[in-house]
């Protein structure tokens, strides 16, 4: 194998990626070869600052938190009042549109329910020109 | 196979637990690792265990596919969590710069990291969110190429094509 294919693999090998007969390549290649080695060595020490840094835990939970807990927890066993939380937002629009069109719809009803002519009266229709009218 | 309706209510509420207890570490550490945010990684890990409550209809259980599936939930929210707080970022600049001012405590010697230590964690970050993904699942979270390509969606080759130039830019960077 070629240089440059060796360390397009290299990360492979270092991170046991590669079969047996792959890997016994690739140190067969670094055995014998100073640029390859010389690229292992720097991969090698990037790996090595890296897994470093992983020991960094600042900022990292390690556990939920109480309250998260009790949200998952109720979403379990509560699913419609956890989906409800979830989506509030929504939901509260939703019953103030719900609200508003009730309202209309009643105060509508209450106008037309007032105006309306009670059965069995008969009904009087004036119209302009005729008795009853101002004009005369 | 048995199916969720073969669990009863309180042994679907044991296996939960079980996942959660399972998982819920690895996920806020891969998740924090993200978003560099520990309140948001707990909502993300939150939101995670609720929608697989929602969506997964296997029977509940840890298994290398609930593995993958809830690392591919996570980062998919904490990218949606990233493109919010970019956004929200832009409306509030002055508070980006309070962000990128903060300075980790100091634990003492014993925790102290390395120069190198800290500048390739510096170097990852600039890395494209793929790119840190990938190295974070690998280096950090020790998966394999295979596990990496169930939770990216990924086909193993790319996995790896893409961690070898991640660790190029990586090693140019710590030199």
């Amino acid at each position: 194998m070629k240089c440059d294919e060796i360390q397009d693999i290299l990360f492979d090998y270092m991170t046991r990626e590669l079969g047996p007969a792959q890997s016994e390549l690739v140190r067969e290649h670094l055995r014998k070869c100073d640029r390859c080695r010389a690229a292992a060595a720097e991969l090698q020490a990037t790996l090595a600052a890296l897994r470093d840094a992983a020991r960094d835990r600042a900022g990292i939970p390690e556990h939920l938190s109480e309250k998260r807990r009790r949200r998952v927890r109720r979403a379990l066993v509560h699913p419609v009042i956890a989906w409800l939380e979830r989506h509030h937002a929504a939901v509260s629009i939703g019953v103030a549109v719900l609200v508003i069109l009730i309202v209309f719809v009643y105060s509508r009803a209450k106008t037309a329910w007032s105006y309306r002519v009670p059965p069995g009266i008969p009904v009087k229709v004036l119209e302009r020109g005729t008795e009853g009218s101002r004009d005369e | 196979m048995s199916t969720p309706a073969a669990q009863s209510k309180s042994d679907r509420v044991a296996a939960f637990e079980a996942v959660v207890a399972a998982y819920e570490s690895a996920l806020l550490r891969y998740v924090a690792r993200i978003v560099h945010d520990e309140s948001a990684a707990q909502d993300v890990v939150q939101d995670t265990f609720i929608r697989l409550l929602g969506s997964w209809k296997d029977r509940l259980e840890p298994s290398p596919r609930l593995s993958g599936w809830l690392y591919r939930v996570a980062h998919n929210r904490a990218v949606d969590w990233l493109r919010k707080e970019s956004r929200r970022r832009l409306l509030h600049r002055n508070q980006a710069q309070e962000r990128r001012l903060y300075v980790p405590p100091d634990r003492g010697p014993e925790f102290a990291l390395s120069d190198a230590a800290v500048r390739a964690a510096e170097a990852l970050k600039g890395l494209s969110l793929r790119e840190q993904q990938l190295v974070i699942l690998k280096v950090y979270e020790e998966k394999s190429y295979r596990e990496i390509s169930e939770i990216t969606g990924l086909s193993v080759g790319n996995v790896g094509y893409i961690l070898h130039h991640a660790m190029k830019k990586l090693a140019r960077a710590c030199r």
